[in-house]
């Protein structure tokens, strides 16, 4: 390499066959560059210098819950996905079933399909099997665990991580922004409306209290859990008797429209006189469930239940 | 204790319970409330407890008590083994089943398949269908041993179809719940439909089992025995199977599975006052439905949803342990 840049002359004396070499004065160092095999050369060292940035991001990306699918599906170019979780493709438990189409599916949740697919990450939320976040750790993928999602803002920070994990930090805050507007704007809608007295039913025995992705929902809504109000926390077992003096506007249930053949069945819902009155709404499972930002469909789902008013 | 006590006691007991079962709850009501709701009070919050919620529950919890400790009776003196009870044939692991099967395949045929005439349905048919085939097992040879082992294999065949179902259904929280607390047994939300259900068939079937008590004792002594002293023991045995086929199935089907009512009640009862069985049939029907409004009362005081089959067999379990212990 230290003759780079300089023209060799090879010379060869015809009488004594001896071969000198002299070097011509120095060229610019363009001429260099210009010369083909030399232009390959530096092409071959800018790719070696450019590819380990390339391969500080992941390039597959494997999310093992339905949750993780749905942040990811938003912040990552096509190329970095190299599978969804094992219920991806199901309407029934994701809100982006459609999208997730286009991407190969785990065959189970375990650890040895998510492995099939040599991931450089696999993203998985905190109640993910903890023997399975033990094997992926074991066998050495670089895993995100996302166990925060009870608020839009813990959602905003998972996004913020995941953005950085997959150098997509600009489309995070592209995606945060547009959440925040719609928020700001269902917020304008609702402002000054009197607060529907709300409750989780379902055929679950359990309500949802405070602390829970319910509460977040109603707290955008316009709603007032009155299962909170009571001192619940959490998912706590429903209370048969005294829903009837908690003075229940609007059953909440999760799911289709036969929830409600379902919710007869149960003595304590259908003695309440939201019930016998109709005044039950259905969100759809899987955006009642999500823990993405998609979960704002389900705060304009239910905001548009509770207050029609402001929204004609 | 004098067996001339022990209706008075039992009836004054099982009052008390009852009672009890209608006047505590979450909500806090009077007795004057409590009567008012059972007569004519305007107080429309009590008369909706006490009438549509804490009265099924309590007839349903009477009723599956009965059923229970009636069947344990019959286990028992079938088998001539004190430690038999009414699940021991596959007859509560069928009823599992079916009322799993329901409860698992709701999803995938709209929620109209769980209705709830479905479940207790199925439950009753899935019952059956385990004896049937313990019999039908059984067949060649009879003999009890025969039976008892049948028992055993299909009761663990029957277990493992509950486990598959609640496998594949684990995607679906709810159902997968349902199953769970189906599995635990309980008498919350128990309403006039489970009343009618369960409550007309379990008494006829402790009607007709009460005259049998003089041929239990007599079974007790032995087949052989009973035949030469004019028992028909095959007719004896086929009635009691019956019986308490349709005793344990239908208090499944209503209540789940709860268990240790059957094995403990008439145990006490037999330490209690002796060991004739027309006396220990109705004294366990009384008793079981003692026993089991009794625990609902504790599944109610406590909160997180404590089950009734953990209540049972918390109760139930280290009774079981010492009786094993007992010296003899």
């Amino acid at each position: 390499m230290a003759n780079l840049g300089r023209k060799q002359i090879h010379h060869e004396d015809r009488k004594t066959g001896r071969r000198t070499i002299d070097q011509s004065p120095l060229t610019p160092w363009w001429s260099f560059c210009l010369r083909r095999e030399s232009f390959f050369r530096i092409l071959v060292c800018l790719l070696f210098a450019v590819l380990p940035l390339n391969a500080a991001h992941p390039q597959r990306v494997v999310s093992q819950a339905v949750g993780t699918d749905e942040l990811l599906l938003a912040l990552a170019d096509p190329g970095q996905i190299a599978a969804l979780s094992h219920i991806s493709h199901d309407p029934q438990f994701s809100p982006v079933a459609a999208e997730a189409r286009r991407f190969p599916a785990l065959k189970d949740s375990d650890a040895e399909s998510v492995l099939r697919f040599r991931p450089d990450l696999v993203l998985a939320a905190s109640f993910t099997r903890p023997e399975t976040l033990a094997l992926l750790r074991r066998a050495g993928v670089r895993l995100v665990v996302l166990d925060r999602y009870d608020t839009l803002e813990d959602i905003y920070a998972s996004l913020r991580v995941l953005g950085r994990e997959l150098g997509q930090e600009a489309r995070a805050e592209t995606v945060i922004a547009q959440c925040r507007a719609r928020t700001g704007a269902l917020a304008a809608r609702l402002s000054g409306v009197k607060p529907v007295r709300v409750i989780s039913a379902g055929v679950y025995p359990f309500t949802s209290g405070a602390g829970t992705t319910f509460q977040d929902l109603c707290d955008h809504a316009g709603a007032l859990n009155v299962a909170t109000e009571a001192g619940l926390k959490g998912h706590a077992p429903t209370p048969s008797e005294k829903l009837l003096v908690w003075n229940i506007e609007v059953l909440v249930a999760s799911g289709d429209e036969r929830i409600r053949g379902r919710l007869a069945e149960i003595p304590h819902y259908r003695a309440l006189p939201a019930f016998k009155a109709g005044r039950v709404v259905i969100i759809p499972g899987p955006m009642m469930s999500s823990i993405s930002h998609h979960r704002i469909a389900a705060y304009e789902a239910l905001a548009r239940a509770l207050h029609p008013e402001r929204f004609r | 204790m004098k067996p001339r006590l022990a209706v008075p006691l039992l009836l004054a007991l099982l009052a008390l319970t009852f009672l009890a079962s209608l006047a505590f709850g979450e909500l806090r009501l009077s007795f004057a409330q409590v009567l008012g709701a059972l007569t004519n009070g305007t107080d429309e919050v009590a008369r909706t407890v006490v009438r549509d919620f804490r009265l099924p529950r309590a007839l349903v919890g009477l009723a599956v008590g009965a059923a229970l400790g009636a069947s344990g009776v019959v286990m028992q003196a079938f088998f001539r083994n004190p430690l038999a009870s009414p699940g021991l044939l596959g007859v509560s692991s069928g009823g599992a089943l079916g009322a799993v099967a329901v409860l698992a395949t709701g999803p995938l045929f709209g929620f109209a398949a769980a209705t709830m005439w479905a479940l207790p349905l199925a439950s009753v048919v899935g019952a059956f269908a385990a004896t049937g085939m313990v019999l039908m097992l059984a067949q060649r040879g009879a003999g009890t041993e025969r039976l008892l082992l049948s028992g055993v294999a299909l009761n663990a065949l029957l277990g493992a179809g509950t486990s598959f179902l609640l496998t594949t259904t684990a995607g679906h929280f709810e159902v997968n719940a349902q199953i769970l607390f189906w599995l635990m047994g309980g008498l919350e939300s128990r309403s006039w439909e489970h009343v009618w259900m369960g409550v007309p068939a379990i008494l006829a079937a402790c009607l007709l089992l009460l005259p049998l008590g003089r041929a239990m004792d007599l079974l007790s002594l032995g087949e052989q025995s009973a035949q030469s002293l004019g028992v028909d023991v095959r007719r004896l045995r086929r009635q009691l199977i019956v019986l308490s086929t349709i005793l344990t199935a239908l208090a499944t089907a209503v209540a789940g599975i709860v268990g240790f009512v059957g094995l403990v009640v008439p145990h006490i009862l037999r330490l209690a006052f002796g060991p004739d069985h027309r006396r220990l049939l109705p004294y366990s029907m009384l008793g079981g439905a003692i026993f089991l409004l009794a625990c609902d009362l504790v599944t109610r005081t406590f909160p997180l949803g404590l089950r009734l089959g953990v209540v049972t067999a918390l109760i139930g379990g280290p009774f079981f342990l010492w009786l094993l212990r007992r010296p003899r």
